[in-house]
């Protein structure tokens, strides 16, 4: 039995395996049912109790090996024989038409704004574009004949009630407030609405992102430190970080708030008219008047408001200098945003 | 609002650069939106000086045309060859050198190099009038005195007054900071705050007024004091009323002011000075030297300074004499009261202060703009009204000599002192978040004028002066505190003082609208976002009108109708891009439709979704395909199954197109329709091609709770298929089938799908055949031929027998 598994282990180191059809003869005569190897084992019941140790141990061995040089020698004949009369195509060809279609600027912009504000926990908050005079002007504090309602020219649908389509998204700040569920601290984005005549620099539409902050002890210094986040955080750590003292009737005291030029970064070009500075947004702390007209205790509790023009930051943003891009709907100017890095 | 640099020098003694001004004036909450260089000569003569002509030729080229040697007082003289006809030897002349520009009267700039007229050289030019902006005249070269010495500038010579001036914004609170005083006073207050600079404010030197007589004293009687609570005047007498000094004319050219004649420039000079609008009136002309202001009837006609007749408001007030009016307070003078050149002797000068609303009233209601008015509408300082004739007085008798012939008239029945109220350390320093130090709050207050009249335990009581009309409150302290201190003083510590736990619905609209845009956005769909407003006519024939929300006073007839459906609006976005050759489009637009129901204004979110054309981009790689209904249901499909949503789908009748369909979810809510538009529109519209419209009512999607996904042990058993192919008649539906093959079906049915339609006549008249293919899997065993032949079997029997199918082999 011993010289039997030596001949046929040398049998075996002899058999040449070139391709699939020796390497399938190989299979038949030594590894199949009926094979070499499997002879020996049927052989095997015949040994006598004490060599069955010895030679079932080199038996073992011979089928390892066996079986070994037949997957060896199968995966060689794959590596060589697989790549044969597989061409390379024409990869010079054209990409297929990338069929993506874009999200719109200004909506790109917007998810990134919010995004920032959901970082330091604002939530988001609307209110209706149809509005009364009450919600839009009054408890915003714009009395009757204040010089600010000159500033509104607005789209009236009703007068006596007044009801119009709101001049900016503050309405939802006033509503939120008469809730009367403190803290507050919201973003609200949306379309307003103005009186103008359509142009390069005038819509009777545009979109606002505006922000409120009502709590114990907001102050000042809050606001500009949530400011110099945001614009940090939208345009860049390298922007630079200007506030102006400004008047709205429902903020006091009342800021605006300029960042370095994109363009030029505060050297002077066309875009920031030579002076280094774009404006980008108004803010101030909520008039105590605001605060009692929404039924907020203003010993209590004050707040910070913040708004910006969505259409002024994504201008300034791509350099796009016709407002009335955005509503045209030109899929050769929509089609140019589909790098999405913001 | 402009303010002259050189001005505001007068005031306060700084020397600090205009940009630097600007900056200070930026951030103390007057923004300088430019700084304009002013020359009371355009260009300033720059490079221009005077010369004296030496020698003289004729230029043997050109009859017209002299060679001239003049000295300019450099060691050669210069050669320049000359046109005019005028030109002398001796002559002082106006020489503009090499390397200079000229500014013509008339905008024009001409750089001066070397040059060769008629082939001879010539180093400069001989100036006429025009070409050095100094006049009209081009009748020959400007001859100069010969007493002036060569080689002087030209600038020199003309005493050219440069000065810089800042275009303010001034917001509608700031009526204190309407004049150059008011600015220097913020100006004096932020310069000795933030840098180590010690500046002095000096207002003008009223000390030598001088009351020469009282010969000529007119009284004043004020019937409404609350539309009139000040009103002061003085008269002088023989003044001489002509052409202003250059000073005085170059002050106010330089803000941008007209010279008119010494007296009225006074006038406006002091209006920029102190803010006080003043109105001189011919004194003989005031019929029974008596003014008193009043109101007329309603209607009673009136003639304005410029020779317009309006007609008079009831509550106008008017600055009347014995008679009738001669002036509308604060707005606009008459025709017949005011001062001429011609006739003009003795003046009066109204110096008053008007209620700001009344005079807002009257400006707007006539259309009538003045400077005055807007300055008085914006509040100016009533405790000024006399300083302010004092320095007109002392101006004009310097400038338009004569005397000051009568008291000051002063009525002020009720003087307006200011605001009182108090304010407190802690709640300063609560607003601000930051600590400021008491003496440099004090300070400010000091600088800008507000007076503290007590300080008692960590509160001060103040009065705030008149002329800070927008200062009533502890809030308005805070404002002028911190602009005065600076806003961008304040130091950042990068965190935020009330930190909680917030509530953030991050299943709000917007956040569902951005993740439902970049799967429309990843299947080649493009946002657009249109235009709310409308014009009404462009839905007259779809819409019923009465539920139309309308604009009453759009500047544009274009937009007059809130939109009902965004399909008009997005057919216009189609129609636009195939104007410009794009006609393969897939649009998409989250926006708001509106309707009048009732008397309710209703404003619902929708999203839209739109095909045209071919659905793919033209290449090498696959077949154009155009658009049609499919593609639009399987996104919508994609849309509804991101939230959960299963519904079904049911024809309607909808006059905007060929066919709608409607979805509709368990409950019955109607989620939306899908249809294909009507050609009618299309032609509206010049579109070709079919365009499939889609619209989901947004706001009821995100109202529905979603299924959530739940997870299903995977079976371990495998699936099998099976194919087959039916003939059936046209009107059966898929779904019919499917109906038919899951209804009391065997559980191992799991999945069913169609892979191939066929039309053809060779399958029998209003036949055609549908090739599915039947997924079987069992969760309990592998199953056998025996088993799947059993299924298969009674479901081709049921085919057969229920809906007439023969099974192709």
């Amino acid at each position: 039995m011993k010289n039997q598994i030596e001949s046929l282990q040398k049998e075996i180191d002899d058999f040449r395996i070139n391709d699939n059809q020796t390497l399938e003869k190989y299979r038949i005569e030594f590894l199949s049912k009926n094979g070499k190897v499997q002879k020996l084992f049927d052989d095997f019941k015949s040994v006598s109790i004490d060599q069955k140790r010895e030679i079932g141990q080199k038996l073992n061995l011979l089928k390892t090996v066996s079986e070994n040089k037949y997957n060896e020698s199968k995966e060689a004949i794959i590596k060589t024989t697989s790549n044969i009369g597989i061409e390379v195509p024409d990869f010079s060809l054209p990409e297929i038409p990338n069929e993506d279609g874009t999200i719109h600027p200004l909506s790109q912009v917007l998810e990134k704004i919010i995004k920032i504000f959901s970082g330091i926990g604002y939530d988001l908050s609307d209110g209706p574009e149809i509005e009364d005079d009450w919600h839009n002007f009054t408890a915003l504090n714009f009395p009757p004949n204040h010089p600010a309602r000159e500033m509104q020219d607005s789209f009236f649908i009703n007068k006596n009630p007044d009801i119009l389509l709101r001049t900016h998204t503050s309405n939802a700040q006033v509503r939120i407030m008469e809730s009367g569920k403190m803290p507050i601290r919201i973003i609200s984005p949306g379309r307003v609405y103005r009186n103008e005549v359509i142009s390069a620099r005038a819509h009777c539409l545009f979109h606002q992102v505006e922000g409120l902050y009502i709590n114990k002890n907001v102050s000042f210094k809050e606001l500009k430190d949530t400011i110099y986040y945001f614009v940090k955080a939208m345009f860049g750590d390298n922007t630079k970080v200007r506030f102006r003292p400004s008047f709205f009737p429902f903020t006091e005291p009342s800021a605006e708030v300029d960042i370095s030029c994109l363009i030029c970064h505060g050297k002077g070009c066309n875009v920031c008219k030579y002076s280094g500075w774009v404006e980008i947004m108004g803010c101030g702390m909520v008039d105590t008047q605001v605060l009692e007209n929404c039924n907020i205790n203003p010993n209590e509790f004050s707040g910070f408001a913040f708004g910006m023009g969505l259409e002024r930051i994504t201008m300034l943003h791509y350099q796009i200098k016709d407002l009335r891009l955005f509503f045209e709907n030109d899929v050769r100017f929509l089609r140019q945003f589909q790098n999405q890095n913001i | 609002m402009k303010i002259s640099y050189n001005w505001l020098k007068e005031y306060l003694d700084f020397n600090i650069s205009p940009k630097e001004i600007g900056e200070v004036l930026t951030d103390c909450g007057l923004e300088v939106e430019e700084i304009k260089t002013f020359e009371s000569i355009s260009g300033g003569l720059e490079g221009i000086v005077i010369g004296e002509i030496k020698e003289l030729i004729k230029h043997s080229n050109a009859e017209k045309l002299s060679i001239t040697k003049v000295d300019v007082g450099e060691i050669d003289l210069l050669q320049i060859v000359c046109g005019a006809s005028n030109i002398k030897v001796g002559q002082k002349v106006a020489v503009a050198l090499i390397g200079s520009t000229i500014n013509h009267i008339n905008g024009e700039k001409l750089n001066i190099k070397k040059a060769k007229i008629k082939g001879v050289e010539s180093f400069g030019m001989i100036c006429a009038e025009d070409e050095l902006g100094l006049g009209m005249n081009h009748e020959g070269i400007l001859e100069l005195p010969p007493d002036v010495k060569i080689g002087t500038n030209a600038s020199d010579y003309y005493k050219i007054e440069r000065d810089f001036v800042f275009e303010i914004g001034l917001t509608p609170n700031r009526g204190d900071a309407n004049s150059h005083i008011g600015v220097a006073r913020d100006l004096y207050a932020a310069l000795n705050i933030n840098s180590n600079t010690n500046v002095k404010f000096t207002k003008p030197d009223l000390s030598g007024f001088k009351i020469d007589n009282t010969n000529r004293t007119i009284s004043v009687e004020v019937l409404d004091s609350v539309a009139c609570p000040r009103y002061s005047g003085i008269t002088i007498s023989n003044v001489t009323i002509k052409e202003s000094p250059d000073w005085l004319k170059n002050k106010l050219k330089a803000i941008g002011v007209r010279s008119i004649n010494n007296v009225v420039d006074i006038t406006n000079y002091l209006l920029h000075e102190y803010g006080q609008p003043l109105h001189a009136f011919d004194a003989d002309k005031i019929r029974g030297s008596k003014i008193v202001v009043r109101q007329e009837k309603q209607n009673t006609s009136f003639k304005t300074l410029d020779g317009n007749e309006i007609k008079l408001n009831a509550d106008d007030l008017i600055i009347c004499d014995a008679i009738g009016g001669m002036c509308i307070a604060g707005v606009y003078g008459g025709f017949e009261s005011g001062i001429n050149s011609e006739t003009t002797k003795n003046i009066f000068l109204e110096s008053a202060y008007f209620n700001p609303t009344t005079i807002r009233k009257t400006s707007i209601s006539h259309n009538l703009r003045t400077d005055a008015a807007l300055h008085f509408e914006k509040a100016c300082d009533p405790n000024i009204t006399v300083d302010v004739l004092k320095r007109a007085a002392i101006l004009i008798k310097e400038i338009a000599g004569g005397e000051i012939s009568s008291e000051i008239i002063d009525v002020y029945p009720n003087p307006i002192e200011g605001f009182r109220f108090s304010i407190s350390y802690d709640r300063i320093m609560q607003l601000s978040g930051f600590p400021i130090e008491k003496e440099i709050i004090k300070k400010i207050l000091n600088y800008l004028e507000v007076i503290i009249e007590k300080e008692e335990s960590g509160r001060l009581d103040i009065l705030v002066p008149a002329f800070k009309n927008d200062v009533r409150r502890e809030a308005d302290i805070v404002e002028e505190i911190l602009r005065i201190y600076g806003y961008n003083n304040i130091e950042l510590t990068d965190e935020l003082s009330s930190a909680y736990l917030p509530k953030i619905n991050f299943n709000h609209y917007y956040f569902k609208q951005f993740e439902t845009s970049k799967l429309l956005s990843g299947n080649g769909f493009q946002e657009i976002i249109c235009n709310s407003l409308t014009n009404l006519s462009e839905l007259k024939n779809y819409f019923e009108p009465s539920n139309n929300v309308t604009v009453l006073n759009s500047k544009s007839v274009d937009l007059d109708t809130l939109r009902r459906s965004l399909l008009i609006s997005g057919l216009e976005a189609i129609s636009f891009n195939i104007k410009h050759k794009h006609s393969n489009l897939k649009f998409f637009e989250f926006g708001k439709v509106y309707e009048k129901v009732n008397s309710d204004l209703k404003e619902e979110r929708i999203l839209s979704l739109m095909i045209t054309g071919n659905i793919n981009e033209e290449s090498w790689y696959s077949k154009n395909k155009n658009a049609d209904l499919f593609k639009l249901l399987s996104i919508i499909k994609k849309i509804l199954t991101k939230h959960g949503i299963e519904y079904t789908i049911i024809k309607v009748a909808n006059s905007l197109f060929h066919y709608c369909l409607e979805l509709r979810d368990k409950s019955n809510n109607v989620l939306g329709i899908v249809g294909l538009v009507t050609d009618d529109l299309n032609n509206k519209y010049d579109i070709k091609k079919e365009v499939f419209y889609a619209e989901l009512n947004w706001d009821i999607i995100l109202s529905l709770k979603g299924k959530l996904s739940v997870y299903k042990e995977i079976v371990k058993f495998p699936e099998v298929r099976r194919d087959l192919s039916l003939i059936i008649d046209k009107k059966v539906t898929y779904d019919e089938i499917k109906c038919l093959i899951f209804e009391k079906s065997d559980k191992l049915i799991k999945e069913l799908n169609i892979f191939d339609i066929y039309e053809s006549e060779s399958l029998g008249i209003g036949k055609k055949s549908y090739s599915l293919s039947v997924i079987l899997q069992s969760d309990m065993k592998t199953l056998t031929v025996e088993d799947i032949d059993k299924v298969m079997n009674n479901l081709i029997n049921k085919l057969e027998l229920k809906l007439n199918a023969t099974i192709r082999k």
